[in-house]
């Protein structure tokens, strides 16, 4: 080989070899980030390491008409004033997308289903099981729906221009982490996206049930057990709108003669005392995959104190709804003036508006109204091609309806989605289950897939002046139903606000199999009839997702309503208020006093009156007899009594249901309570396992020798405190624990009003009090910035563990420029 | 020296403007142009742009107190973000050096015609 050719391979080699590493390190491999580009400290995640704080500038903003100020204050809370709700919707996307730009795409993404466009195949199965849900054609529904207002619509496409400006400024080495974690840019903005992230809170919020499991517990027990056992209000509830607040009329309201006039002759059949689904068995749930089932979640708070109960005689209002917590955080705070509007709360990343705040003459908040809307029918199909289902005494056409998912890599894959008047049939047979509640060939019926225009009424509600214009502001919001607290500087208010089918009692609550239009749903309760109270003599309202109203209210809301624990409690904090502050309101929200525990602890402790007990088992006892109640993160006592409490509800349900959590659902919490006060020898707390006959005190003594065994083995030999049993984090949205808090230690528990509970609690403190100018405090678990790269990514979580409120800077005028400002980004318009 | 001067200052200016790979643009030209031994040829250029991606990776390591590093360590269950330093040094450096030998080689191919 002569020495030319020896020259050309080596170099022949060497490019290939250059060509070869440059190609491996600019790829994914699997789920690292493609080396060279994430190392790159030019493009790579070195550039999203924060290292000056951003200062005051001028941009010029393609898409803006007039100019519009965003004052940053020490928090990064941007407060937007514009002359004109274009631009103060258009800034408000800027600012959002400044700082939370990844946390809207991936949202939005799983709102719509493509999520593995970016993310790759293994999350087919979730984008499946949202876009056969229908997600994403009823956002593209919802969407024209809110198009056909103006102010929504003015709102969507500002909103999207501003967002796109902020994208048309960023580099590949200005992206957020997490797309250069995921190795994909992002795309433009666009109203549907916003849409995407609404029916995201509507699943989140509406689609909760537990049908299928209460229909396999119906079906294994039969009727009797489960009307004893699954009663549909649960024991013990102590409404939030009982009859004698809720006859309070409305002032605005003169087109129906008050709630108290509704009678069940003069509406559709609806009204029975007996529980519907325990009359009806339902069809067979056998075969459906196990999924864990719906556990009660921690709920949220609100109330409204009317002034005669506060030290200013003004209203105070305070809401704390408790999510599952994530970093970036659920809210983004911002204050927003343009035109008639100057409001102050938390948005939602990527949607448009305020969703809890206040302005100048009102405020809100809201807790999830928890009604059934939600339900699944099992359909008997003609043949196997699935072309036609039975309803009414006819054969109806299936729609059959082609969706194309595009996956990372190339890969397409074309479904075919099934559907019905009822809606749509998620899981075909023979198929693997995409949802533990819809069994294959069921449909679904569910009011997030009617168009709506819910972001209507955030908008609405920031120039609310009076309980009027909010009750007219909120009217377009039909899911998921919410309990609004209301305030203005004289007056409180609640409603309960949502669109809720006209069902029978109890119908819906477990899988229906009645294939006829009287299971339809063709009429809703009229607006005017949904609860609601203003200026009730007592001088508050409150709300912890317990029912809604009680039993004289003719319409069935559902009963999936949480057990009155914090309901309780914020009722009996609520009865105590006089000479109210925001600083007292504030401390209603850090509640640690457990009324499960005041209500289930003396029950307990009953049992273990003169019987021998271990020398730990005594000592637990010592100090149960002892303690208040609150849970403090670092007592024993919280923790002895959660273990206690636990492994007795265990021990009573376990052998019944042979321990399967899976398939069944197990009696509530406070039926178990119920039933240890009521019937303690019933049959339901004999061991069917075991020879002997044992009564409730028996496993109430076996439940102690294994809680403080429990207890003693998690606290090395002492009792363990609270924070070991029940550590608190907040997580990152992609679970990558090194961008998530890691393990923090916090009072509280779920039953709490100060609901923490693992990465589930209190998502947005606020309490407001509305003199001459708003008085506001608030705090969530998180920070500004969607940055883990910045200090303002995690930096109200300190603040937000140990229950300090931050002061809400509210700005009445554009030209103040108080000291707690720290920057002013201008955005140039192009008229 | 030179070799190791370009290398830096090319690597550094262009990074800020150019694909991750631009080192390897870098050590291309450099071995393209000076006709140097294998090992000086890709030593000066390696590091000259192991400097450049190690110095402002330091830098963000430094002026970011370690927060996003330690995150990102932890994440490749790595001690520090300092070791982050480390692998941004080396991928600079080594894209340079396959770059320069690459270089090097077609020169050697175009001289031997």
């Amino acid at each position: 080989m002569t020495q030319p050719v020896r020259m050309a391979i080596g170099a022949a080699w060497r490019l290939a070899l250059l060509w070869l590493w440059i190609g491996l390190l600019g790829h994914k491999l699997g789920p690292v980030p493609p080396p060279g580009k994430f190392f790159s400290p030019f493009q790579g995640f070195w550039r999203n390491a924060e290292i000056r704080s951003p200062k005051g500038h001028d941009v010029s903003a393609s898409g803006l008409l007039n100019s519009v100020s965003l004052k940053y204050d020490h928090r990064g809370v941007p407060h937007v004033f514009s002359d004109d709700l274009q631009g103060m919707f258009f800034a408000q996307g800027y600012a959002t997308a400044r700082d939370r730009l990844w946390q809207m795409d991936i949202q939005s993404r799983a709102g719509l289903g493509r999520l593995s466009e970016v993310m790759g195949s293994d999350l087919l199965r979730f984008d499946l099981s949202r876009r056969r849900l229908g997600m994403a054609s009823s956002a593209q529904a919802d969407l024209e729906e809110m198009q056909k207002d103006s102010l929504t619509n003015v709102a969507l496409m500002a909103y999207a221009a501003g967002v796109n400006a902020w994208i048309a400024t960023l580099k590949r080495a200005d992206y957020p982490l997490e797309f250069k974690l995921l190795d994909y840019a992002p795309e433009p903005w666009t109203p549907l996206k916003s849409v995407a992230l609404l029916k995201n809170l509507q699943w989140t919020l509406s689609k909760g049930t537990d049908d299928v499991a209460l229909t396999r517990t119906l079906e294994k027990f039969g009727s009797e057990f489960f009307s004893e056992l699954f009663p549909l209000r649960n024991p013990g509830a102590e409404p939030i709108l009982p009859s004698e607040i809720f006859s309070v009329r409305a002032p605005f309201d003169t087109a129906t003669s008050g709630p108290l006039s509704v009678r069940a002759d003069s509406d559709p059949p609806l009204r029975t005392t007996n529980d519907y689904s325990a009359s009806h068995p339902p069809p067979g749930a056998g075969g459906i995959s196990p999924f864990p089932p719906p556990q009660p979640g921690s709920g949220s708070d609100n109330f409204a104190i009317a002034g005669t109960r506060t030290a200013s005689g003004h209203p105070i209002l305070g809401n704390d709804p408790h999510l599952d917590l994530s970093l970036p955080s659920i809210w983004y705070e911002v204050q927003l003036q343009g035109g008639a509007i100057n409001g102050y709360g938390v948005s939602v990343p990527g949607l448009p508006g305020i969703v809890i705040g206040f302005n100048s003459h009102a405020a809100w908040g809201v807790t999830n109204g928890m009604d059934d809307v939600f339900d699944v029918y099992k359909l008997r199909f003609q043949n196997d091609s699935l072309t036609h289902y039975w309803w009414n005494g006819r054969w109806r056409e299936t729609k059959f309806v082609l969706d194309t998912i595009s996956m990372r890599g190339g890969k397409t894959v074309i479904d075919t989605q099934l559907w019905t008047h009822l809606g749509p049939v998620p899981v075909k047979s023979g198929e693997q289950s995409l949802d533990a509640n819809v069994p294959a060939l069921h449909a679904v019926q569910w009011i997030a897939l009617q168009p709506s225009n819910e972001i209507g009424a955030f908008l609405r509600m920031l120039s609310a002046k009076d309980y009027g214009d909010f009750r007219t502001a909120i009217r377009s919001l039909h899911c998921p139903s919410q309990n609004f607290v209301f305030i203005d500087s004289g007056d409180i208010a609640l409603t309960h606000q949502g669109r809720i089918p006209v069902k029978r009692f109890g119908q819906g609550r477990t899988v229906l199999r009645e294939n006829d239009s009287d299971f339809d749903w063709s009429t809703y309760i009229p607006d005017s009839l949904l609860p609601s109270a203003y200026n009730p003599a007592r001088g508050w309202l409150s709300s912890a997702n317990q029912e809604v109203t009680d039993s004289s209210y003719p319409y069935y809301l559902g009963s999936g309503f949480y057990p009155s624990e914090r309901a309780g409690r914020l009722h009996r904090l609520m009865e105590a208020t006089n000479g109210a502050d925001i600083s007292s309101a504030w401390e209603v929200m850090l509640n640690n006093q457990s009324l499960r525990a005041e209500q289930s602890l003396p029950l307990l402790l009953g049992c273990m009156d003169s019987v021998s007990m271990s020398p730990n088992a005594q000592e637990a006892v010592k100090l149960l007899r002892h303690w208040d109640g609150r849970y403090h993160a670092t007592e024993a006592e919280p923790a002895l009594f959660d273990l206690w409490w636990k492994r007795f509800y265990t021990k009573v349900w376990d052998d019944d249901f042979e321990g399967d959590t899976l398939h069944y659902a197990w009696p509530s919490h406070p039926v178990t309570r119920a039933l240890l006060a009521s019937n303690p020898n019933s049959d339901w707390f004999d061991d069917i396992r075991t020879p002997r006959r044992e009564k409730a005190c028996d496993l109430v003594r076996g439940a102690l020798e294994e809680a403080v065994q429990s207890s003693l083995q998690t606290g090395n030999g002492s009792f363990t405190a609270w924070n070991q049993v029940h550590p608190l984090s907040i997580p990152h949205l992609l679970r990558l624990a090194p961008l998530g808090t890691g393990k923090l230690s916090g009072d509280g528990c779920a039953e709490c009003l100060n609901a923490q509970r693992g990465s589930h609690g209190p998502s947005w403190r606020m309490a407001v009090e509305l003199g001459k100018t708003p008085v506001a405090s608030g705090g969530y678990p998180g920070g500004q910035s969607g940055n883990p790269g910045s200090p303002d990514y995690d930096a109200f979580v300190t603040n937000w563990l140990t229950g300090k409120p931050y002061r809400l800077l509210f700005l009445m005028r554009p030209d103040e420029q108080p000291d707690s400002i720290a920057y002013t980004l201008t955005l140039k318009g192009s008229k | 020296m030179i070799l190791f001067l370009l290398a830096f200052i090319a690597s550094l200016l262009g990074g800020f403007a150019s694909p991750w790979w631009w080192p390897a643009i870098v050590g291309l030209a450099l071995g393209l142009w000076k006709p140097e031994p294998r090992s000086v040829l890709f030593s000066a250029t390696s590091c000259g742009a192991a400097l450049a991606w190690g110095g402002v990776a330091a830098f963000y390591q430094i002026g970011n107190h370690g927060l996003l590093g330690g995150r990102i360590a932890e994440l490749f269950s790595l001690p520090s973000g300092w070791w982050l330093v480390l692998i941004s040094t080396a991928l600079g450096g080594v894209t340079a050096g396959i770059g320069a030998e690459a270089g090097r080689y077609l020169r050697l191919a175009y001289n031997a015609k």
